[in-house]
């Protein structure tokens, strides 16, 4: 477990470190609509995770090629994994905008 | 294309229903949320923007500028997230990007926005003007309607490409754009793409990795990208894309730029960053790795076992009841508490405001939760009782005496919990109410090696899952599957998979089982439960129960035997209780050993209670009670007790001898032993003394007196002198005073009293000095030093006639000495004293059936009559012939002396003086040895019977004796010294070294015994046999005797009293032997006579109580005068030698074969016996009952 100091979580889609309250009141800045998750404190415990792993600070997301394999497309403070599975409606909604759902977990080759 | 659809579309909808308000809050979230890009190419834009967007500005109001920023920041994401789009289309991202709603509020401000069409058009070659025209068109899209050409083909243009999207992905698009306001987009094509077209290629930054300090990596990425943040819009920017760090890879972080020298500048100034180390570049194939690592989850399940890291609860076990793994990060757990149930100055009620400090130092002990207990010292208050029985105290809250608490999964750990069965049996407790607890849970958690420990044949059930209930043997194994072959269920012997978790071992009851781990491992049994995953056996070794994990446990075919080398201990390994107390390992069982110590108690410990003791095989060294060292190996002998014999194992502080016979079944074959009641049997025991090796000198021992050669000049019992105090006589040293610590050679190792050094001194420097009177005596005299007065000077050897024998042995065998050495010898040996060693004082307590055998007989430096002596069992007539009883040693003495006749004259001299009833005032020169014994002794029996059970019947004979020496034993030298000398003066037969010869009249009075004591000389005969013995005077009475000795008149010397030497012996009834005896000729008138009698003991007066043989029923108690010896009539009877020298006197042989007349008798191993004993017939005694 890392050692956080206040508890940021990541989501569990975009892998961005918020805190807790900062996603209630204004969502995942990146993924929000699918996520849906501002406003509902349950909503973000359920799509957030405070397992995870290693931390980015992504300054260029377009010439980075760590904000490229992490798949982060804007600045911010992500984490490299994130552990935990979205609820089954955001993955519906993932794929449903056309995108795979891709677990933050995952090793992937 | 998506911008072109924003640019139409969404402006609208923010123009018209977007309030001011909405937009400027949207604004500052994504201020917050989204920070501001530092373009590289900002400065350029800065020049494009002015210059295009003065026109722009121009017809846009303040109000307007409001609505526009927040549409600009809306698009500006959009741009961001569509940035693959926007190169596709061949539009200049970063000059797209570059629009920054700070200016272009400025340009607006003054710009018309017709212009920016005009610019637009000016520039319209420049694709990326594109946006910036769609934005324009955003912000007046009534001015649109005017568009041009350009503008109208670049509508055609995007809308064809639009449709080239997907039906659906354009609607995704619209309605994410619709959503805009509320929500940020999600972007679903950077997810599209697989992994592997990620990789970094050689176009893309390098990483860096930089030290730091471990434990601040986290703190160190967000100052870096506050620090980034900040300075983005400075003179001179970081120029770095990103960085990180992974938790597995601590006091490293990584930075993504172009060089080092970014990397560099930005961590300058920060704290925890090592730049003395600079910077080092990642090779490009190991960077995608670097974010690829991922930690072994520890995916903690309810049930589980895990144990807590930190805190007073740090390494207790607990079990997992939920969690709330991804979400909170905690879990609940299940454990028992540690309660400080003897607070110190209420130290709990400071637990508030101190936190965890409360444990202190010392960590309560883990306990059930008690109610009462909690409460008596904590107070009711304290506790709140809820509903169900549940307490809440402290804050926290206990069920059933568990604490029940959330804990963060990084205070807990999961791996490696492996629970031992004692651990989970305080979770389960009593049966009833924990029995929930199933112990699959614990099983689970051993699960990982059950797996492994699944081997091709073993015999598993499933317990789990769709094939719950199907067992076989598996057929193959592989990491999370295995194939069984079904036995039972629909698929019979099909080979069927299972996941190797959802299986356990499955054991018959009866199976006989090997236990492979745990605690009890290497332990076999059979099994006689299975309850689950735990299969309970019964030990081959202990007979207990034992309780293991089926994973655990394979059937096998062998017992843990217990001579199998098991752990830290060996099978008669030597091991230690405590530092006084050695045992020895008799038994492995399994992880219990058994083992006797030194005190020959067996009991069964772990091996934890016991410390190996340090391999001393080779060194440890023990004396036997022949004085020879006996080593680890040796075959050893008691002598004593059960005469068990033995291996010796080892040697504990050269007292507690263990050994092991394989032919004793208590206690595996161990017993213990003292050293010094032990004696070896191997020739070995023999090396020590030459004169045991020469089968001349032991055979001419009994018979020919005459020819034997002086006395071997063996050297003082060397370790007798260990120990003696000293005083230096002659050299450098001389007057001092010390004690021998050694002797070597003719040299003594003198510690020195006077300066605590040890000098190498000269035997014959030295000399005996008795502590307490200040007296001195030579060393050699140490038996002299024993006497309470000394002698007079060494020259008291020499008118001894024994002194010429004396030196030899005078350091180890004269009797005072004894009377010093043996009783402590037999208290050493726990062995009854020997009375008379102890002097006057010892007659009529002494029973002992040998009193030489101890004593003289083990210590005497003449072996072969020691031993002769020390082995007569009821014999101690050896000694009790000897007049004198300190004899033991003496008799010893006597009977090597060159002149054995007298120790057979002696032996049987008193003898005759008690017969004779004379008034014992001979002047036995062997009083002198016996000191007060012999010489108490001798006259005492004046006839009277001898009651000794001891079979000596001088047993009680001192009590009477009106001698002088019934002096005690420390006067026994005063008294010595007369006898010697009066011996001398005896004209008996000292000189003579036939006495035998001579026709001694039986009547013949002793000199100083006016009675009938038979001179001393008399019978001493060295042959025995045929010599006319005193008793030869009643001869006559023999020769009526016609009894099957072959020999009568060899029978004829022996002594008319004969038997009441002997017990359990046959004897035969006749004529009296005893001269002038006052009883008739026949016992009972002859009725008896030739009968054949058991002689069992002694009735009363001289009457041995006689049963016959033939017919047990009839008893007699016929006097001694009647009775006469059976003689051997075949070989292999057991016989007792009943006349004799002492040293053949009262020993007892089987015979072997005959030659006229004399026995040849198999020689007795165990004393080491080499030369067969040769008796003659009639000085032999068939035993009664062997």
């Amino acid at each position: 477990m890392a050692p956080r100091k206040n508890d940021l979580r990541a989501c569990l889609i975009c892998s961005i470190l918020q805190d807790i309250s900062e996603f209630n009141d204004d969502g995942c800045p990146n993924c929000e609509d699918v996520v849906e998750m501002k406003g509902s404190l349950e909503r973000v415990i359920e799509c957030t995770s405070v397992m995870w792993d290693g931390m980015i600070c992504v300054i260029e997301p377009q010439e980075s090629w760590v904000a490229r394999w992490q798949r982060i497309g804007s600045r911010g403070l992500y984490a490299v994994r994130v552990t935990g599975v979205p609820p089954q409606d955001v993955i519906d909604a993932i794929s449903s905008k056309g995108g795979v759902y891709r677990s933050r977990d995952a090793v992937e080759d | 294309m998506s911008d072109d659809e924003a640019g139409n579309s969404s402006p609208v909808r923010a123009r018209s229903e977007s309030p001011a308000g909405t937009a400027e809050q949207q604004r500052e979230k994504a201020g917050r949320k989204r920070p501001r890009v530092a373009d590289p190419d900002e400065d350029d834009d800065m020049g494009d923007d002015t210059a295009n967007g003065s026109g722009a500005g121009n017809g846009k109001g303040r109000a307007d500028d409001e609505d526009g920023e927040g549409d600009d920041d809306e698009e500006e994401e959009d741009d961001e997230e569509d940035d693959e789009e926007d190169d596709e289309e061949g539009g200049d991202g970063g000059k797209r990007k570059a629009k920054k709603r700070k200016r272009r509020p400025k340009k607006f401000r003054f710009l018309d926005v017709e212009a920016e069409v005009d610019d637009e058009d000016d520039e319209d070659e420049e694709a990326d003007d594109f946006a910036d025209v769609a934005e324009f068109i955003e912000e007046a899209p009534e001015e649109a309607s005017g568009r041009d050409d350009v503008a109208h083909r670049r509508l055609d243009r995007s809308r064809g490409e639009a449709q080239m999207e997907s039906v659906e992905e354009t609607v995704a698009r619209l309605k994410q754009r619709y959503g805009r306001g509320q929500a940020a987009k999600y972007d679903p094509d950077s997810d599209q793409v697989p992994q592997r077209l990620l990789m970094p290629g050689n176009g893309d930054p390098n990483l860096f990795q930089v030290r730091v300090k471990a434990g601040e990596e986290q703190n160190l990425i967000t100052k870096i990208f506050r620090k980034v943040f900040s300075n983005q819009n400075s003179a001179n920017p970081f120029e770095i894309y990103s960085a990180f760090y992974r938790n597995s890879l601590p006091g490293m972080l990584f930075v993504e730029a172009r060089g080092a020298a970014p990397v560099l500048a930005v961590l300058t100034g920060l704290v925890g960053v090592f730049l003395s180390t600079p910077p080092k570049l990642v090779p490009i194939e190991e960077m995608a790795p670097l974010l690829k690592i991922k930690k072994k989850d520890e995916n903690i399940q309810p049930g589980m076992w895990v144990r807590m890291k930190r805190g007073k609860y740090a390494g207790d076990l607990a079990q997992v009841i939920d969690v709330d793994q991804i979400t909170n990060g905690v879990a609940g757990l299940k454990f028992i508490p540690r309660i400080d149930l003897t607070p110190r100055e209420k130290r709990s009620r400071d637990k508030g405001s101190n936190g965890k400090a409360l444990g202190g130092n010392v960590r309560p002990p883990s306990r059930l939760f008690a109610y009462e207990d909690v409460r008596k010292i904590y107070g009711r208050g304290a506790i709140r009782q809820t509903a169900t029985s549940t307490y809440v105290w402290d804050g926290d809250e206990y069920v059933d005496g568990f604490c029940l608490k959330d804990l963060k999964l990084n205070l807990i750990s999961a791996e490696g919990v492996k629970p031992t069965l004692e651990e989970v049996s305080r979770f389960t407790g009593d049966e009833g109410e924990t029995s929930r607890i199933d112990l699959s849970a614990i099983a689970d958690a051993n699960r990982d090696i059950g797996a492994s420990g699944l081997f091709p044949g073993d015999k598993v059930e499933v317990y789990e899952g769709e094939q719950s209930g199907l067992y076989g043997p598996v057929v193959t194994v592989t990491i999370d599957v295995i194939a069984i072959k079904a036995m039972n269920g629909d698929v019979r012997g099909q080979i069927i998979e299972v996941p190797s978790r959802s299986v356990r071992k499955r054991f018959e009851l009866g199976e006989h089982v090997k236990v492979l781990n745990g605690p009890n491992r290497d332990a076999s049994g059979m099994v006689v439960d299975v309850k689950g995953d735990v299969v309970t056996l019964m030990s081959d070794q202990g007979e207990q129960e034992i309780k293991a994990f089926s994973k655990d446990v394979r059937k096998a075919a062998d017992i843990a035997g217990g001579s199998q080398a098991k752990g830290a201990f060996d099978l008669h390994d030597m091991v230690m209780l405590d530092s006084a107390t050695a045992a020895v390992v008799i038994k492995v069982e399994g992880a219990m050993l058994r083992i006797m110590d030194q005190n020959g108690a067996v009991r069964v410990v772990t091996p934890h209670e016991v410390t190996a003791r340090r391999d001393n095989k080779n060194f440890a060294v023990a004396q036997d009670s022949n004085g020879n060292d006996m080593k680890v190996g040796d075959a050893m002998k008691e002598v004593g007790g059960e005469n068990r014999s033995g291996e010796v194992l080892n040697i504990f502080r050269s007292i507690f001898v263990f050994l092991f016979s394989r032919e004793i079944l208590d206690n595996f074959g161990v017993f213990v032993a003292r050293a010094q009641l032990l004696i070896s049997v191997t020739p070995k025991a023999a090396a020590n003394d030459l004169s045991k090796l020469n089968p001349m000198l032991q055979s001419q021992l009994p018979y020919g007196g005459a020819s034997l050669m002086a006395p071997p000049t063996t050297m003082p019992n060397k370790n007798r002198l260990i120990n003696t105090p000293v005083v230096i006589v002659k050299g450098t040293q001389k007057g001092l005073m010390g004690i021998i610590k050694d002797v070597q050679g003719e040299k003594a190792r003198v510690e020195m009293a006077s300066n605590n050094k040890v000098l190498t001194i000269d035997l014959t420097s030295l000399k005996r000095k008795d502590t307490r009177t200040g007296t001195t005596y030579p060393l050699d005299s140490a038996a002299a030093g024993s006497f309470g007065a000394p002698r007079p000077g060494g020259g008291n050897y020499d008118i001894n006639p024994y002194g010429q024998m004396a030196p030899p042995n005078g350091g180890a065998t004269p009797a005072p000495n004894y009377g010093g050495r043996t009783p402590g010898g037999a208290a050493r040996f726990g062995q009854t004293p020997n009375p008379y060693a102890a002097g006057a004082g010892g007659f009529g307590g002494g029973k002992t059936p040998n009193p030489y055998a101890a004593g003289a007989g083990g210590r005497t430096p003449a072996p072969g009559w020691g031993a002769g002596g020390g082995k007569t069992p009821g014999w101690a007539g050896a000694g009790g012939k000897t007049p004198a009883p300190g004899a033991g040693g003496y008799g010893g003495g006597g009977g090597k002396t060159p002149a054995p006749n007298y120790g057979g004259d002696g032996g049987r001299t008193p003898a005759w003086a008690g017969a004779g009833g004379g008034g014992g005032k001979t002047p036995n020169p062997y009083a002198l040895g016996s000191g007060s014994g012999a010489g108490g002794r001798t006259p005492a029996p004046g006839g009277s019977m001898y009651q000794d059970p001891g079979t000596s019947r001088y047993g009680n004979g001192g009590l009477s004796a009106p001698t002088p020496y019934t002096a005690p034993p420390t006067q026994a030298a005063v008294a010595a010294q007369t006898p010697a000398t009066t011996q001398y003066s005896a004209p008996t037969p000292y000189g003579a070294p036939t006495p035998y010869a001579a026709p001694t009249p039986y009547s013949a009075p002793t000199p100083g015994v006016g009675l009938t004591a038979p001179t001393p000389g008399a019978g001493a005969g060295p042959s025995h046999n045929g010599a006319p013995t005193p008793y030869g005077a009643p001869t006559p009475y023999n020769a009526p005797s016609t009894s099957n000795q072959p020999a009568a008149p060899q029978a004829s010397d022996l002594p008319w009293d004969w038997a009441l030497d002997f017990r359990n012996v046959r004897v035969e009834v006749g004529p009296s032997t005893k001269a002038g005896t006052r009883n008739p000729l026949h016992f009972q008138r002859g009725a008896l006579d030739r009968q054949i009698f058991g002689y069992a003991d002694i009735a009363e007066g001289e009457s041995p109580h006689c049963i016959l043989l033939s017919d047990p029923t009839v008893t007699a108690d016929i006097p001694a005068e009647y009775l006469r010896p059976v003689q051997p009539t075949a070989p292999g009877q057991a016989i007792i030698v009943i006349n004799g020298p002492d040293g053949i006197k009262g020993q007892q042989r089987t015979t072997e074969y005959l030659n006229e007349d004399q026995w040849m008798m198999v020689p007795d191993q165990s004393v080491g016996e080499v030369v067969p004993m040769i008796v003659g017939g009639g000085d032999l005694c068939r035993i009664w009952q062997s």
